[in-house]
């Protein structure tokens, strides 16, 4: 069937596959692409609950097996009796194979490791005339003396994880994690609560006057926040970039004034009632 | 009659297909009805309307499908396809405008005051929305599990059969005591804080009950959008779309 119908909307047969699924409640086992056109197209969609409202009175008894539908669950159900089996011995054939072919890596790798004296492995210096072949083997099992993670300007030295065979690969230089990065992490949106900023309210006579996002605060200094609508019990939440509940207030009249001493970083605050959320904003501290 | 309809329907369809006009009228009028239960025809006019679809039909429509259709669904649901978009065809010719309809219709169902036509314009409406519900895909249960917080509907134990055996059973408590009786007094809010810590503990997320409250409400948007169709023939909004889960939840 062609997936999708050329002014990019679902022909008169997939949507009519999609009715046959609504009502047989097997829209698991549609193809991904109606379902995706269904998800994302509102004029196929509408079209399709309109039909299935429609089809409540159309007679359907007697009607037999569906042509795609029942033909996809019949092949699901035979599989166990002949591609089950062939699917079993495939799967098999290849876990032994791995199996097989592991074993030999490891024994080889044991017959180099028992070749290994102790002062190549601490010695990386290759040389002259040892092949290209001995070289890369004695690099593989370079295994240093002591591990050491060196962390410039934190305040706790870390120690890398003690390991029983480490292997050079394992030495991976942890990244500084100091002040500028821990301040910077103030900053770092979240992803939640950015993606719930200036969603549309429930009521258009609310607005929010101030702060707008994004206004920018000095530390220590009292941030005003107002708005227009009618006066109702409200909840003012102030957030950090986490969600973390900073400030919470509940407030009557349009306005507010948070006298907090918040660090430097991005906030959000919401103001919602008991049946819904007004308002969701960021302002920062810098 | 034989045993598979459909087979013997895509007979006369290459064989007798004047044959098949005659068993497919009941189809016929049956999606004009609905086009006249939203508005788009009067209902003096059904008969007109019918024959027209009839005439577009027996003038090309059916030799197209002849032509085109491969079998890959029922004929019968795919011929209703064909007469729907013959209406829409005749709406466009007539550019009539639909009647709007909407909360207070649905209101005044719970009155029981309702001639025939509003009654079936309601029953309608409810089969829309069982097509939006069974059509969420993998999210359906989370989305009817949080339908029936929106439209404040009990849960029982029908609701977490889905979750019984998830070793959730400390969340699974705090539903039972919040919502297996009248909550119509909670706030919203304080409902989702509830739900959000089951879909949390099950999806491994640690989302805010804003957040699921965004999520149901961008559901039920979507369904206003769809069931209010373009150009618009209803007037839902978030408290008719309450309306009509309630009823449909109740009766199913």
């Amino acid at each position: 069937m062609k997936a999708i119908k050329d002014q990019n909307h679902l022909s008169d047969e997939q949507i009519a596959l999609y009715l046959d699924a609504l009502r047989a409640d097997k829209t698991d086992d549609l193809p991904l692409a109606i379902l995706s056109h269904i998800d994302d197209c509102q004029p196929c969609h509408r079209q399709a609950i309109d039909l299935y409202s429609m089809l409540n009175d159309v007679d359907y008894t007697n009607i037999g097996a569906h042509p795609t539908l029942d033909k996809k669950e019949a092949k699901v159900f035979s599989m166990p009796r002949l591609l089950m089996r062939i699917a079993a011995a495939v799967a098999l054939l290849v876990v032994s194979f791995y199996f097989f072919s592991r074993n030999t890596d490891v024994n080889d790798r044991g017959d180099i490791v028992r070749d290994v004296t102790p002062t190549e492995k601490t010695n990386p210096v290759n040389t002259p005339n040892s092949s290209e072949e001995k070289t890369l083997q004695k690099e593989d099992l370079i295994i240093p003396e002591k591990e050491e993670v060196i962390v410039k300007d934190a305040p706790v030295k870390l120690e890398a994880p003690k390991q029983k065979n480490p292997q050079p690969k394992s030495i991976i230089p942890i990244e500084p994690q100091n002040t500028r990065e821990l301040y910077a992490a103030n900053f770092e949106s979240s992803v939640e609560w950015s993606d719930m900023m200036n969603e549309t309210v429930r009521s258009t006579s609310f607005q929010v006057l101030q702060p707008k996002s994004p206004t920018a605060f000095k530390p220590n200094t009292k941030i005003a926040f107002q708005w227009k609508g009618s006066n109702m019990n409200r909840y003012l939440v102030v957030m950090n970039n986490k969600g973390d509940e900073i400030h919470k207030a509940k407030v009557i009249a349009n306005s507010f004034e948070l006298d907090a001493k918040l660090l430097p970083g991005l906030y959000y605050w919401k103001l919602d009632s008991d049946d819904d959320l007004l308002h969701v904003g960021s302002f920062t501290v810098e | 009659m034989s045993e598979n309809r459909n087979i013997e329907e895509l007979r006369l369809l290459h064989e007798h297909p004047d044959q098949l006009m005659t068993r497919y009228q009941s189809i016929v009028e049956t999606v004009v009805a609905g086009f006249i239960r939203r508005g788009f025809f009067d209902y003096t006019e059904k008969m007109d309307v019918v024959q027209n679809v009839n005439t577009l039909l027996l003038e090309k429509k059916l030799d197209k499908i002849k032509e085109h259709f491969n079998g890959s669904v029922y004929l019968r649901t795919y011929f209703s396809k064909v007469v729907y978009n013959s209406c829409l065809e005749l709406t466009r010719k007539k550019a009539r405008q639909p009647i709007i309809t909407g909360e207070e219709l649905l209101q005044n169902e719970t009155a029981r005051d309702l001639n025939p036509e509003q009654q079936l314009a309601i029953k309608d409406e409810l089969k829309r929305v069982e097509a939006l519900l069974k059509g969420f895909g993998k999210k359906k249960a989370k989305s009817i599990f949080c339908l029936k917080l929106f439209a404040k509907k009990w849960l029982d134990e029908s609701d977490l059969e889905d979750y019984n055996k998830l070793g959730l059973n400390e969340e699974l408590a705090m539903i039972r005591a919040s919502f297996f009786e009248n909550y119509e007094g909670l706030p919203d809010k304080a409902a989702y804080e509830v739900a959000v810590l089951l879909f949390n503990k099950l999806e491994k997320k640690s989302n805010s009950a804003d957040s699921l409250r965004k999520w149901v409400n961008a559901i039920v948007d979507n369904m206003i959008s769809l069931l209010n169709g373009e150009p618009p023939v209803y007037h839902h909004t978030r408290d008719t779309i309450r309306i009509l889960l309630q009823m449909y939840f109740t009766k199913s």
